[in-house]
């Protein structure tokens, strides 16, 4: 050995992980139980006890966020915290930052909890949160990402273990996603406006939204199921290789996918045709992910009888191969037709969170507390009844949520034999999806009850254990000289990949016959580069992987190009476009903007649609026509691209537990929206909707709509100063109007009330500026 | 010319997602490849892959 290996005395820092676990239980059981909750409502509407803050649309992010980012969010880096230690035979790099970790992260949690309620929200999904959280967030994974490569730079171990390489993806990619999805303008403490609107922001944000499941709830986990199925199974992952291919495929396809969460709406074609493409191509990587982890089990299927630790992962790791075989299925187009806006979806991202992570995570849970605290765990019954009565929980959902899906899809699209639609009347379909909504309450509550089981089991644990403090001797690494840079510059691997990419670039822009030959040269470097590396292989001593896993600098640099690729290829197009408003050629040949381009709200419906997306309307109702007859039949004219261009942040929702709004402007009158707020029921016969009688008693702020205004200048809508400082007559006027013609029908109402301002919103929906003084004429566009 | 505009007017970025196709494409057989037949040193590979099993066996543990 050589005088620069040291014999080490190392501490880990468990009690880092300890707090994490901990409070990743308690979170569990939170966002369990608002899923409950808010599963209750959609089959008693009065379960939120006529209280605004426990309406559906307020605590559905609070559900979603806490189960994400609370439960899932506090587990892995429970996990990542204890795997990196023992990985990397090193103490975390700083208590103080590690403990930082967990108080920030914990206040972000807290303050969620306390805004969601209040309606303070961005409107986008699982990006509710306002900005000065935003901005905590950051912050606080800033302090994870120092923390953890410090550790990484301390280290005693030279290889990274491939559960590392899912770690650093993670942090690099969730900050690239969750910084550019954010990017947004303040108008006061506790509200912003996204500087993307329309289409665009629908692109970002769903790009962030798939990867927020790709890079927070799947990565991170596959980066822990490379270091725990081997744990339990005490054996080595089944085929290094195969983590290798499984780690770059993932994180080079995952990152493209996020439209398929647009397909037939107004995003370009060729977005949705990219997104599909990567969704169904992502299959593969996943797959070979889920055969890795289970044949790790290879010769241990026995324990499958009585450990319930091995019982979690591997029902954790079906269920991921499961949903990974249902996500690149539900985006191919022509099953999203059906399945968009059902609950099929439903079924499938809690096919993905209940199966994949909630028992990946349980018996990560299972087998570490234990150890933590130096004891056995109290009770094995309990576990096995919490694996049982879990299972039958999740079947339960996710089955009632298929039949629901597929049936509610179905439904929607019926046309008789006469062409026109069979079930025109919304609400039928959603009284036949009653049995299917207690059945999702039944599978939705068995789960819960079984997360509690195992909470009380934990605590019983950890209750008659005692925290350890785990020392060991590690062998420090020789530090050898780095290879030379030059020589792994001007090497095989790097002219090899100068050549593929010019191919590409060649390919990309060549014609049909050229891009033949362009093909087949390419198909000549891949045998050379193969020939290349077997003959050079032994004479090479340090291969390129070998080195990046070395320097964790240039695995994290290439990692973050890796995903940067397939973001920006989608992304940079949509916002360097000319024009985000299409043109067309009119009679005398000349380009003219469409028809249907959208003007700017007045400051009573932007209010109104503040008031919207504060509410959570988004997350039962779209905006979004697609170009089907049946939806055309039910809902109007397809919506285009260029009808929300000041949409800042767009509405289109991604779920109809309630029809579709984006042209319900002019077809109701204003008294029918005001007595459906009030009591949906009066109206609507069996509609689940929540009252809305609050938003009577509530006032528009002037003040706050021309501050609002100013900075919606600043994002690109097109107000002037005369429109800003006219804000308030504007606001007084148009709801004048609105006040007047529902007092003819008996109804007294103040012209200035939320309730006014949402009626003026909706009724614009779809359609062009409507009169906001009496002197103006009543006539209007039909379409904007 | 602002820089926005020569990207609108001069580079037709609908090739962007082609070339990037093709990169990842060409990639992933070069990573295929490495793993197939460049990845001979299977003692090193075993070592790697069994770094998950090796912890807390040279050392005690201790109440904290």
């Amino acid at each position: 050995m050589s005088a620069s290996v040291q014999t080490k005395h190392v501490v880990y820092d468990d009690g880092i992980v300890r707090a994490f676990t901990l409070a990743s239980l308690i979170f569990g059981v939170v966002g369990m139980l608002v899923g409950v909750i808010i599963a209750a409502q959609l089959s008693f509407w009065q379960a939120n006890f006529g209280i605004s803050w426990l309406s559906f649309g307020r605590l559905r992010p609070l559900h979603t966020n806490a189960a994400i980012f609370a439960f899932v969010g506090n587990a892995i880096f429970a996990g990542i915290y204890y795997s990196t230690q023992r990985l990397l035979k090193v103490r975390l790099a700083s208590d103080f930052l590690s403990w930082l970790h967990f108080w920030g992260w914990q206040a972000i949690i807290a303050a969620a909890a306390i805004t969601y309620p209040l309606g303070l929200t961005q409107g986008k999904e699982y990006a509710e949160l306002i900005w000065p959280i935003d901005l905590a967030v950051v912050v606080v994974w800033v302090v994870f990402a120092i923390n953890f490569f410090w550790t990484i730079g301390k280290r005693n171990e030279k290889n990274l273990y491939v559960a590392i390489w899912f770690y650093i993806s993670t942090i690099v990619t969730i900050a690239v996603l969750y910084i550019v999805n954010n990017l947004q303008l303040p108008t006061s403490l506790t509200h912003s406006y996204p500087i993307f609107a329309g289409v665009q922001d629908a692109l970002v944000q769903w790009w962030y939204g798939h990867n927020a499941v790709g890079f927070f709830l799947t990565t991170p986990l596959l980066g822990l199921m490379y270091y725990y199925m081997p744990k339990a199974a005490e054996r080595p992952v089944y085929s290094y290789r195969l983590s290798i291919v499984h780690f770059w495929a993932l994180i080079f396809v995952y990152i493209w996918a996020g439209p398929h969460h647009l397909l037939y709406t107004a995003l370009p074609d060729w977005a949705q045709s990219l997104g599909m493409i990567f969704s169904v191509m992502l299959w593969a990587p996943s797959w070979g992910g889920m055969l890795n982890g289970l044949l790790t089990l290879r010769g241990a299927w026995d324990k499958l009888r009585t450990d319930p630790v091995i019982k979690f992962y591997v029902v954790a790791i079906t269920f991921y191969g499961m949903s990974t075989f249902e996500g690149p299925l539900l985006s191919v187009k022509s099953v999203s037709a059906l399945a968009h806006y059902t609950d099929w979806i439903i079924g499938h991202v809690h096919a993905g969170t209940l199966g994949w992570n909630g028992f990946l995570i349980a018996g990560i849970i299972y087998w570490m507390v234990p150890r933590l605290w130096n004891t056995k765990l109290y009770s094995k019954g309990l576990a096995e009844a919490h694996f049982w009565i879990g299972t039958l929980g999740m079947l339960l959902y996710v089955v009632s949520m298929w039949v629901g899906g597929v049936s509610n899809g179905l439904f929607w699209r019926a046309l008789g034999p006469d062409g026109f639609l069979q079930y025109p009347d919304f609400i039928e379909g959603l009284r036949a999806l009653r049995f299917l909504f207690l059945m999702r309450l039944v599978g939705g509550t068995l789960f819960l009850t079984g997360f509690l089981i195992m909470t009380v089991n934990i605590f019983m644990t950890v209750a008659r254990g005692k925290a350890t403090k785990v020392e060991v001797d590690v062998v420090g690494y020789e530090k050898t000289p780095g290879p030379n840079t030059w020589k792994l510059i001007a090497g095989a691997p790097m002219v090899y990949s100068a050549i593929v990419i010019a191919l590409s670039i060649l390919l990309g822009v060549s014609g049909v016959i050229t891009s033949a030959a362009v093909l087949a040269a390419g198909a000549v470097v891949v045998v050379a580069a193969i020939l290349g590396i077997g003959v050079t292989r032994k004479s090479q001593g340090t291969t390129w992987h070998r080195f990046l896993e070395g320097k964790p600098l240039a695995f994290t640099i290439i990692a973050l190009v890796a995903i940067l690729i397939g973001g920006l290829v989608e992304i940079v197009p949509l916002v360097m476009i000319r024009s985000e408003v299409p043109m067309m050629t009119n009679a005398e040949g000349e380009l003219v903007e469409s028809p249907f381009t959208q003007q700017p709200y007045s400051p009573l419906e932007l209010a109104g649609r503040d008031i919207y997306i504060r509410e959570g309307c988004y997350t039962c109702h779209s905006q979004q026509i697609r170009p089907f007859r049946h939806e055309t039949l039910r809902y109007g004219e397809y919506s285009r691209a260029e009808e929300f261009r000041y949409d800042h942040p767009f509405q289109w929702g991604s779920k109809r537990i309630g029809p579709d709004l984006h042209r319900v402007g002019g077809k109701y009158a204003n008294l029918w929206h005001y007595l459906h707020m009030n009591d949906p029921r009066s109206t609507s016969p069996d509609s689940n909707m929540p009252t809305y009688a609050h938003l009577m008693t509530s006032q528009v702020s002037t003040d706050m709509m021309m501050a609002r205004m100013e900075v919606q200048t600043k994002v690109g809508v097109p107000y002037t100063d005369e429109d800003i400082k006219s804000a308030g007559p504007d606001i007084l006027s148009q709801g004048g109007l609105i006040a007047a013609d529902l007092l003819t029908q008996g109804v007294p109402i103040d012209p200035q009330s939320e309730m006014v301002a949402m009626i003026a919103y909706l009724q614009r929906l779809g359609r062009g500026p409507q009169p906001i003084t009496v002197e103006e004429p009543v006539a209007t566009a039909e379409v904007n | 010319m602002h820089w926005k505009e020569f990207f609108a007017s001069r580079i037709d970025l609908m090739l962007g997602p082609q070339i990037a196709f093709w990169i990842f494409f060409l990639v992933f057989l070069g990573v295929l490849a490495w793993v197939l037949f460049g990845l001979r040193n299977k003692e090193e590979l075993n070592r790697i892959a069994s770094l998950p099993l090796e912890d807390d066996s040279q050392g005690g543990s201790r109440d904290e």
